[in-house]
């Protein structure tokens, strides 16, 4: 059984602002993020809150016992509930988190606590919000999401590949929809082990975000009269052995065949490709492989700058992915290039050597 | 029943509190031994429970043999639970008749389920320190970088060389059920052609504060379904099996262990931390593992439970065995590989589908050790109490339930 899954909805959480409109708008007029003290861009710091409060009015409580990331992430799919196309019947529907370093701040606290005050005031409260699974657990309970539910951690793969297994539980049939996507917090622990390590994310603005996708068969969308925004074509994951385990080292040779071989599974011609939306910090070396590939240069968009750089920022590409192949008008970049082709490719590269591609295609009117 | 390749188990290998390799695990099996002692790792003197099942003994030492054989070097440098998951994987090549040069193209993937993988060597600077400072100070660099959980799987792609997907699923206590679902389904796709999946997780003070802190840990042992039954003991260790397109498999000659039929899960939607007390998810991942496998609720011999031994998980998951089994739910074994191990949290479900092919392979029931006294909230009538017992097992069922209200179910059949 194949069937063909789209994107409807958008649940957008970024600097640039929350949900489909707000980010089109500033995307459109150029705008850039807001940076943070130490150069990294907010991604709604003091929004997420009162974002939550609004979009989820009877669960006050339960918003009380989240930690940031599970708030994050439970904001973003109520904006892609709230999105114009719904989620239709959420009971049916799986749901694929990705998130490379989980809740690492309250992992923090919660060792903090531990430390100063001893084992026996351990707040039982926190300890739950400390799983990476945490925040797609509280989005099961306040969306009524019973599908299969996975949380996937590798590294700056993550949000794509979380996308990905959405597509192919649609395609495949295992279930008719998903809301999938990524998520990634930013503070005062994160960007002292970016400064401690040194090792990956050289060159790049740190920034958080979330975004969620609702992913659905073309019948169920057809069937509920929602939008198909884009359709999702190809995902494809190798590994290109690095030296050491724990860096990120760019393979070109490795990169040029895993998009060739993404493309020729998306049954696309390189002259489809429109638009790239790559890893930031890797983003000239990928550019490199794309046009050995594409035999030209593509637009590309300059989102590294904009949100600020995060692991699972592959679902947010994925959604800018979606804007861009839905409306012609959106620039790809605050150069003002736009999209030449019906495709878009996103490209993720990871520290052990993962290494990701996407193919997302328009819509045929 | 889902279409695609069939799925075959050719290799697998352990690392347990009740033995390191599967020779000692399965020998711990069948005597019904527990590898539940006093916490070593840490000073655990101001917890409310100072009890854990450690893996004892010297992992590296113990894999010697499989790593040669193997070509995985398994190694003491990047930790323990990466340690647990590389002796495993090297276990399980060896097992399996396959060397690290053999998985080097791109249809060869590693699927790994872990919680806390790498948690250990970065908490413990963090907690032995004075202040925040002194761990900016102290940590290293390695530590750091180990910390998150896919950290693990990069240490296993580069030891194994391999060249195709690598996935890292953490979804709690669930993570390795998930994660070997995962490559069933790669497999069956024809995406991969061969997959190591499994879970590793090693012992933390940050888990054994946690659920010390929810009162969820019993002081003494894990009783699973018996009702003196007062909480899980954490556990640690992992496994990994090679998954392998059943064609593929064949032409190669390798045998075959077991085949991956079924695989189910969902969410609750109800409590983060406590399952439905009708059992109404666990039926649900058991159903869909069924349904999936295309077997018959009443061609199933065995099934290797959750089976965490804290009050409300073992009472929920008999009723959800109910709901599916219907009237035969008397008459089948179930039975917790927890009364031995502890729980293993992210790995659980890895050790505990190793413990249902052993059971396959060696015609013998797994117990739950220190099984005793009826509960009347529990409507099972057969634990494997008193210890391991004969029986013959062609399909049986492997639950994981998970913070989050995250269930899945694998359904085995044998070859």
């Amino acid at each position: 059984m194949t069937a063909s899954p789209v994107i409807t909805s958008l649940g957008l959480l970024t600097s640039l602002g929350a949900g489909r409109q707000a980010v089109t708008d500033a995307w459109r007029e150029g705008q850039m993020g807001e940076p943070l003290a130490g150069g990294a861009i907010d991604g709604g710091r003091q929004a997420v809150s009162v974002k939550a409060r609004t979009l989820f009015p009877e669960q006050r409580g339960m918003l009380r016992r989240m930690d940031r990331l599970s708030r994050l992430i439970s904001v973003s799919a109520a904006l892609a509930r709230d999105d114009a196309s719904g989620l239709g019947d959420p009971e049916e529907l799986g749901l694929a988190v990705g998130t490379d370093l989980g809740p690492l701040e309250a992992t923090w606290n919660f060792l903090t606590r531990l430390r100063e005050k001893g084992p026996s005031l351990a707040n039982p409260i926190d300890f739950p919000n400390l799983v990476p699974n945490a925040g797609a657990g509280y989005v099961g309970i306040l969306l009524g999401l019973q599908g299969p539910s996975q949380t996937f951690c590798q590294h700056e793969l993550c949000g794509e590949e979380a996308v990905a297994w959405a597509a192919d539980g649609v395609r495949t049939g295992w279930f008719p929809g998903a809301l999938a996507g990524g998520a990634e917090e930013f503070g005062e622990v994160r960007a002292r082990a970016q400064n401690a390590t040194k090792c990956s994310e050289d060159q790049q603005v740190l920034g958080e975000g979330s975004a969620l996708v609702l992913v659905e068969s073309q019948k169920r969308a057809s069937e509920r009269g929602a939008k198909a925004l884009a359709r999702h074509l190809a995902f494809r994951t190798e590994t290109a052995t690095p030296r050491s385990p724990l860096v990120v080292e760019v393979d070109v040779d490795a990169i040029e065949a895993l998009v060739a071989r993404t493309l020729e599974s998306a049954g696309g011609r390189p002259g489809d490709v429109g638009v790239a939306l790559l890893s930031a910090p890797q983003q000239p070396a990928i550019d490199e492989a794309l046009q050995r590939v594409l035999g030209r240069s593509v637009p590309a968009t300059d989102h590294g700058l904009r949100f600020g750089s995060f692991p699972s920022d592959g679902a947010l590409r994925i959604g800018l992915a979606t804007l861009l192949l839905s409306d012609r008008t959106l620039p790809v970049n605050a150069s003002g290039e736009l999209r030449d082709g019906p495709l878009a490719l996103v490209v993720s590269v990871a520290r052990g050597g993962g290494l990701c591609a996407s193919v997302l295609g328009e819509v045929e009117a | 029943m889902s279409a695609g390749n069939a799925v075959v188990i050719t290799g697998f290998g352990v690392v347990t509190p009740i033995g390191i390799g599967r020779s000692p695990f399965v020998a711990g099996l069948r005597s019904g031994s527990c590898g539940v002692g006093p916490i070593t790792l840490f000073d655990a003197s101001e917890y409310r429970s100072q009890v854990a099942a450690e893996v004892r003994g010297d992992v590296v030492e113990a894999a010697r043999e499989a790593s040669a054989a193997s070509g995985i070097p398994v190694s003491g440098r990047y930790g323990r639970a990466a340690q647990f998951a590389m002796a495993a994987v090297a276990e399980a090549l060896q097992h399996a008749g396959l060397h690290a040069n053999d998985l080097s193209d791109v249809d060869t993937g590693l699927a790994f389920g872990g919680s806390t993988a790498g948690t250990l060597e970065a908490e413990a600077v963090l907690l032995g320190g004075e202040d925040d400072d002194s761990f900016w100070r102290e940590v290293s660099e390695l530590q750091l970088l180990l910390a998150p959980v896919g950290s693990t799987s990069d240490v296993l792609a580069k030891v194994t060389g391999l060249r195709g997907p690598v996935t890292t699923i953490s979804t709690a206590c669930s993570s390795a059920t998930n994660a070997i679902g995962q490559a069933t389904r790669w497999i069956r796709s024809g995406r991969c052609s061969r997959v190591i999946a499994g879970g590793a997780d090693s012992l933390t003070r940050l888990t054994h504060a946690g659920f010390n802190s929810l009162s969820l840990v019993d002081r003494t042992r894990p009783l699973p379904f018996d009702a003196r039954r007062d909480g899980m003991v954490i556990g640690e260790g992992a496994a990994f099996f090679v998954l392998e397109d059943e064609s593929r498999a064949r032409a190669r000659g390798a045998e075959l262990y077991g085949r991956v039929l079924g695989y189910g899960a969902i969410a609750e939607a109800h409590h983060l931390v406590q399952p439905r007390g009708d059992g109404e998810g666990a039926a649900r991942a058991m159903g869909l593992a069924l349904a999936d496998a295309g077997v018959s609720p009443d061609r199933i011999d065995y099934i290797n439970a959750h089976g965490t031994a804290t009050p409300h998980n073992d009472a929920a998951e008999g009723r959800g065995i109910v709901t599916v089994l219907g009237s035969r739910a008397p008459s089948v074994p179930v039975s917790s590989t927890k009364s031995q191990v502890g729980h293993l949290l992210g790995a659980s479900g890895a050790v505990e589908l190793a413990a249902c092919v052993l059971a396959m392979n060696g015609g013998f029931l797994p117990p739950t050790a220190g099984w005793a006294e009826r509960d009347p909230e529990i409507p099972i009538e057969d634990f494997v109490a008193g210890g391991a017992r004969l029986g013959q097992v062609e399909h049986c069922l492997s639950n994981s339930f998970a913070f989050g209200g995250n269930d899945a179910s694998l359904c085995l059949g044998c070859v």
